[in-house]
């Protein structure tokens, strides 16, 4: 396998991409391989940690990866990255910071599942890029202001305030500037890209219109996220693949480096062997990040979908719409345990 | 001699019943969780949010925004549903397979082992709408949490 995780922009060719949008943004940036401190916040927040457990968040808290904010209907909190970056997460939002690699280096990717993230980036020259998004939509960015709303039904909004951007989502780019945004929506591409004129657009608003539009038709709604929800499983199994491929060859050249004696022995660990255990190392980041983004859709987003259903249904279950809403979840959730359990741990949950 | 022996006879009773409150907690007493299920039928969202722990867990899914709770309770009183008439069949402590009725999933068995209170009962009760199982715990005043339910029990 040649491909690695976000080399060189093409985060993943169309077709095996095709439900992700991306965002390469043409400025300089910061890095955000940097943890992330809290700096201000609003009334009783969640500290997710990467192992699993769960604590108020409180003023001074740094965020490593792995970790989550999850605000509640009044919660607010403000992080900062050094001097490089501010993270808003506004309330009712699930904010994470994950890694990938990319080109045998770790690179972090925030992204909020749900709710609303505003970013603003400092512009720092020769810092890694940031990469923002939401659970099924990956953007790169440099030196920008930008709004990222994760929709209740699997859509993404992106809202640039400052900062040129490109929007790539199943093959077909969109490019912004300043005071334009561009709806994406679950397993599609960009959509038309409009003018916003700074004004902040109520993500409750927009939330709203967005369920309504999955109320209309929800098996259409839940087939998009069932098609994001299969290529992140797909990723995830493939670049699993080539952790065990790397895994492999590192075995390998560990046993003839066993054959080794003297100067010899010494090139070969320095140019082969050493090599080969940091990409084998460090490639578990990117199956795992699949399989995390998998699952934040899968609670957040088609979760969600189903808590609505049920509950509008739970008096009239034998509604055909209904019943065939319920097979389909079933179907995702059996997909899910198949394609995406075997990466997860415990402590993911 | 006699009045030796009934006063010990009652002492041991008295520790017999204070042992058997302390033993048995809140969330696997029968009247405290019929308390718990009048309240659930008749108390607003705002108490319901109060009486639910996080996350919550309905049916297979796990449940853990604020505002995804809230919307779970208020579309149920939008379309009228109570636990109606509802009549406690069966009352114990979750057991390490009571996942199984929820979803045989990694995520309901790790919700389980993680989420679950410590003194977790599950309450099987049948309404006029069916038979429903309920995850309790911990207490918020005189009354059990609800942690989660599933149901109503198909066929």
């Amino acid at each position: 396998m040649s491909k690695r995780i976000f080399s060189n922009h093409v985060y993943r060719t169309p077709s095996v991409f095709a439900a992700a949008a991306l965002l390469v943004i043409a400025l300089a940036a910061p890095a955000l391989a940097q943890d992330a401190s809290v700096v201000y916040l609003e009334g009783n927040p969640e500290h997710r940690t990467a192992g699993g457990r769960t604590n108020w968040l409180d003023f001074g808290t740094t965020l490593a990866a792995g970790d989550s904010v999850v605000t509640g209907r009044n919660d607010f909190v403000e992080l900062e990255q050094d001097a490089a970056a501010t993270i808003r997460v506004n309330p009712s939002t699930v904010f994470t910071i994950r890694e990938v690699e990319q080109d045998g280096r770790r690179r972090q990717v925030m992204s909020n599942s749900t709710g609303s993230v505003g970013y603003r980036f400092d512009r720092l020259v020769g810092r890694d890029e940031p990469i923002i998004g939401t659970s099924s939509v990956v953007a790169g960015v440099r030196g920008t202001e930008v709004t990222v709303y994760a929709g209740a039904n699997g859509s993404s909004l992106f809202l640039v305030e400052t900062g040129l951007v490109d929007v790539t989502a199943a093959g077909e780019t969109v490019s912004l500037t300043q005071n334009e945004g561009v709806e994406v929506p679950a397993g599609g591409p960009p959509g038309q890209k409009f003018t916003w004129l700074g004004e902040t657009i109520d993500y409750s608003t927009w939330e709203a219109d967005q369920f309504a539009q999955f109320l209309t038709d929800p098996l259409k709604g839940v087939a998009g996220i069932q098609m994001d929800l299969y290529e992140l499983a797909a990723d995830a199994r493939e670049y699993y693949g080539y952790y065990q491929e790397l895994s492999a060859q590192r075995k390998a050249a560990e046993a003839k480096l066993g054959e080794m004696k003297d100067q010899e022995f010494l090139t070969y660990r320095g140019e082969v062997v050493i090599p080969l255990q940091q990409q084998a190392r460090i490639s578990v980041l990117n199956y795992r990040y699949y399989a995390l983004s998998a699952l934040s859709l899968r609670r957040h987003v088609l979760g969600k979908m189903f808590v609505e259903m049920k509950t509008r249904y739970i008096m009239d279950r034998d509604n055909p719409l209904y019943r065939q809403y319920a097979d389909k979840h079933a179907e995702i959730l059996r997909v899910f345990e198949d394609q995406v359990v075997p990466y997860l741990v415990t402590a993911d949950i | 001699m006699k009045r030796q022996i009934l006063s010990i006879g009652t002492a041991l009773l008295v520790l017999l019943l204070a042992a058997s409150c302390t033993t048995v907690p809140v969330s696997q007493r029968e009247n405290r969780v019929e308390a718990l299920i009048e309240e659930l039928n008749t108390a607003p969202v705002d108490r319901l949010m109060e009486l639910s722990a996080r996350p919550f867990l309905l049916d297979g899914e796990i449940i853990i925004l604020e505002t995804d709770l809230a919307m779970m309770w208020t579309n149920l009183r939008d379309v009228g549903f109570t636990f109606r008439s509802a009549t406690l069949e069966d009352l114990g402590p979750v057991t390490p397979t009571t996942y199984l009725s929820f979803a045989d999933t990694m995520d309901v068995r790790t919700w389980f082992e993680k989420y679950a209170a410590e003194d977790a009962g599950l309450a099987r009760i049948a309404t006029s709408h069916g038979t429903f199982l309920i995850i309790t715990g911990d207490r918020t005043r005189r009354l059990p949490q609800i942690f989660g339910f599933t149901g109503p029990e198909e066929g």
